[in-house]
């Protein structure tokens, strides 16, 4: 009924954004596809009242739909899964600058952006997970090292395009400079076991089968498999060794999910009010429980499985210096042939 | 009056056409034309990737598409009304989840080394010939659909004529029967080869850079959507080329003329050995293409049971309502776009058709885009949003990119009504609307619904452009199914998945039965 009716509406040439564009609504655009974010927005709903719309697409795909739209978008808000497009998004002046003295009190500073544009709501580590039986944890230590002709034929990980990676290389030229981005990326691609391809898992499994000895991906996929329902998955992640890369350097690189108020929000009280309630201890708990991400607000716990994995140091550099090399990480992975 | 019906093709194909017209004044708006990020060695690469890919798929495409077509159309065996019914189904399969299920089944500590209980059995198929195998798997049922009603549509006449002349079955097949099958064949192929080359999904997990990944490294790599809009465009001046090559090719061996006047030559029943080798070569296509990838499901859906998140029947719901309204739109506008090249035929009408097919070789994304481009150019010329963000948008983005699925079918029905009929519903003096009802579309009604299964299990699926233009909590199928599998989790991914390739069985039951099969 309800769908004939919106279809009949579009027909009748009435916009979903302004026939419904009531007081208490909110447009979110997020990249973000995870059950638990469903989950927080009924629970947002269920507390102030006001009706989340989302669209759930690929960042790059929202940021230049926001681009298109200019001024008539219907969104108040952007939630992306990695540093990067929300620092594009920022740069392209899509986003707007908000003050919110729980958002300040919340996310620690690194994890957000200077002029209050962009807040990180959860973070993602970037890790290696080996072999125990063909790697002893002495022979790691910092992403750099992984450049290191003794890791020949050993290393394991997804295409350069891959978000996560394009933003371990950014950060690599934020500490390091691009020369030394550009010598760790071909030493890394000439190390590499196999040829770049399929996704974080299927890393994680060829460490397990033997095809290499060392992948580099996200915590929370090895969260997901072993709370896995398909007992393989959980045997495999059982198998091998998670390791916090970068201890006694800069720290372990981060990435994170975060959020910003679009600059023709519609609902901008809304939006910031919806970011705030991410931001809270409840919805933190839930997004470290359900998705084993690491809660960006430091007053939350990780989840039961990722506490198991330890506490290591993370890199503090402001992400805003990650999101500003991810063109220029591209390009080094292209010329050091990283596919 | 009689002067606006020559330009009715011309301007259905431009309106089908706007959102590939939006970007091309778009390419010529920005004056920046140049490709800059991607050398000419990742070029090469990408070029010789697609190659490869194309030319695999379109040889497996073949094989599989034709073989199955003519064995279900001419012969009776040993199930062989169930094969008609399952060689179609591969189609309801997303590529990529086809793609993930044969990673389940051959990884380390998958499907297959449970099934032997030997661990460490493996068989790493991320790579170009698995893509490849892959996407032909997903594809062949194109040519299947396509195919199957022409084989059988061949009249007793020519089946005569060749047992008279005593051709050998070898002779026959390739002189007589292929030939007739040709216009079918080859509209199939060419919806499988321009999906093949839009696919993004499947090539970038196997870890295969063909030329849809280059577009999408400018875009998403190196954050230039001019320079894949570029991309694409190029892309688009190679297919359009070829398509125009292959029209003056099939201008020059226009022989079809297979009338629906003379009775359709009856099946052969097939014994023995014969017998045999049909349904070994059935069993062993739909065990390849349909069984194995539908039993790692049913596995994961096993795993996920516990769990099992019923919502996805929502999805279901959203998929099909606006999945039967846009395949009607689509088809139907086919149908006059054919009709109107047909009686009132002119050069503009044959460039703008071809135009209109454009959309299934550029990535949905892309195509998606160009919607948003015209959408808004609309709202701002209004001053006010209008467009954007409605069912508008996205049945529209379906009508641009999804034309080819169906015309393809419509033209390979006409061309098989004999013109004789044209000029003797003229003679008749019967109305156009009289011409059109009472006898164009009952003699087309099976090219018909082909058309609309083939839009139907097309639209179910559909990914890229949904997401990018689907209306705020609008989620079909397709969506869940990416949510699912983007996040890593695909046991997960096995419901949804399962229910999209139900559906597709539920609908070509339907148009299997005795309501479609009765005029055939």
């Amino acid at each position: 009924m309800s769908i004939s009716s919106n279809i009949l509406k579009a027909f009748l040439g009435l916009s979903i954004a302004s026939s419904f564009a009531l007081a208490s609504e909110i447009n979110v655009y997020s990249h973000r596809h995870y059950d638990s974010d469903k989950l927080l927005f009924a629970a947002f709903e269920k507390k102030s009242g006001i009706k989340v719309n989302v669209i759930t697409a690929k960042a790059e795909e929202l940021v230049s739909k926001l681009k298109i739209e200019g001024a008539n978008s219907p969104a108040d808000m952007l939630i992306t899964s990695d540093i990067g497009n929300l620092y594009e998004a920022k740069v392209e002046g899509l986003l707007q600058k908000i003050d919110s003295k729980t958002l300040s009190a919340n996310i620690p500073a690194h994890l957000r952006d200077s002029d209050n544009e962009w807040f990180g709501l959860t973070k993602r580590a970037r890790i290696f997970v080996y072999n125990p039986e063909k790697i002893s944890e002495k022979e790691l230590g910092s992403y750099l090292d992984l450049s290191d002709p003794k890791f020949k034929g050993k290393i394991l990980t997804r295409s350069s395009s891959a978000a996560y990676n394009k933003s371990l290389l950014a950060s690599i030229i934020a500490n390091h400079g691009e020369a030394k981005a550009l010598e760790f990326a071909k030493g890394l691609v000439a190390n590499f076991a196999r040829d770049p391809k399929g996704n974080d898992r299927d890393q994680i499994k060829a460490v397990a089968s033997g095809e290499g000895d060392l992948a580099i991906v996200n915590t929370y996929y090895l969260g997901i498999m072993l709370n896995s329902k398909d007992p393989k998955d959980v045997e495999i992640a059982r198998s091998v060794k998670l390791f916090f890369p970068a201890q006694k350097a800069e720290g372990t690189h981060i990435n994170i999910s975060g959020a910003g108020v679009t600059k023709y929000a519609k609902n901008k009280e809304n939006a910031i009010k919806l970011i705030e309630f991410l931001s809270s201890v409840e919805a933190q708990t839930l997004f470290a429980e359900a998705n084993h991400e690491y809660p960006a607000n430091p007053a939350v716990k990780a989840s039961g499985t990722v506490a198991t994995f330890g506490t290591f140091k993370e890199d503090t550099l402001p992400l805003a210096e990650v999101g500003k090399y991810t063109k220029k990480a591209v390009e080094i992975a292209t010329k050091a042939n990283w596919r | 009056m009689q002067k606006f019906k020559y330009l009715l093709a011309p301007l259905l194909g431009l309106v089908i056409s706007l959102p590939i017209v939006s970007l091309v004044i778009y390419f010529i708006a920005q004056n920046d034309f140049r490709v800059t990020s991607i050398n000419l060695s990742e070029l090469l690469l990408y070029t010789k990737n697609t190659a490869f890919v194309l030319f695999g798929t379109a040889f497996l495409v073949l094989l599989l598409g034709i073989s199955t077509a003519f064995m279900s159309a001419r012969f009776e065996y040993v199930g062989s009304r169930f094969f008609s019914l399952i060689f179609v189904l591969p189609l309801a399969f997303p590529a990529y989840i086809l793609g993930y299920s044969y990673v389940g089944f051959f990884e380390f500590h998958g499907i297959l080394a449970t099934l032997l209980s030997q661990p460490k059995v493996k068989l790493d198929i991320l790579n170009i010939y698995g893509v490849t195998a892959i996407l032909s798997f997903a594809m062949f049922p194109y040519v299947f659909i396509l195919a199957r009603v022409s084989f059988a549509s061949i009249s007793s006449t020519v089946v005569e004529l060749v047992s008279l002349k005593q051709l050998s079955f070898c002779k026959a097949f390739f002189t007589v029967y292929l030939p007739l099958a040709y216009p079918a064949i080859f509209a199939g192929l060419v919806l499988a080869m321009m999906e093949v080359l839009s696919d993004y999904g499947t090539v970038a997990y196997f870890g295969v850079d063909t030329f849809s990944v280059g577009i999408f490294k400018s875009w998403f790599g190196y954050g230039n959507l001019n320079e894949a809009i570029n991309l694409a465009i190029i892309m688009l001046l190679m297919v359009f080329s070829m398509m125009l090559a292959e029209s003056r090719l099939r201008a020059k061996f226009r022989f079809i003329s297979v009338t629906h006047s003379s009775q359709k030559a009856p099946k052969v029943k097939l014994r023995g050995f014969q017998n045999g080798i049909a349904f070994g070569l059935s069993m062993l296509i739909s065990t390849l293409t349909l069984f194995i990838p539908t039993g790692v499901l049913l596995y994961w859906f096993y795993l996920d049971f516990g769990t099992l998140d019923w919502s996805s029947l929502t999805y279901l719901y959203c998929t099909l309502s606006l999945n039967v309204l846009s395949s009607f739109i689509i088809i139907a506008l086919a149908f006059g776009m054919v009709y109107a090249s047909r009686f009132y035929p002119s050069k503009l009408g044959v460039m703008s058709h071809k135009l209109s097919i454009l959309g299934y070789s550029i990535p949905g994304a892309i195509i998606g885009i160009g919607i948003l481009l015209f959408t808004n150019f609309i709202d701002q010329s209004f001053g006010k949003v209008v467009l954007g963000g409605s069912f508008f948008a996205l049945i529209f983005a379906y009508l641009s990119r999804y034309f080819a699925a169906s015309i393809g079918s419509v033209e390979n029905g006409f061309s098989k009504i004999d013109k004789s009929i044209d000029d003797a519903t003229i003679v008749f003096g019967t109305s156009e609307w009289g011409r059109i009802f009472k006898v164009y579309l009952p003699l087309m009604r099976p090219y018909l619904l082909s058309g609309f299964l083939i839009l139907y299990i097309d639209l179910a699926k559909e990914l890229p452009a949904t997401l990018l233009l689907r209306p705020f909590n609008y989620d079909t199928i397709a969506i869940r199914i990416y949510e699912l599998a983007s996040n890593e989790i695909l046991y997960k991914s096995a419901f949804p998945s399962l229910l999209l390739v139900v559906t597709t069985a539920i609908a070509v039951l339907l148009l299997n039965s005795k309501f479609v099969r009765g005029r055939r």
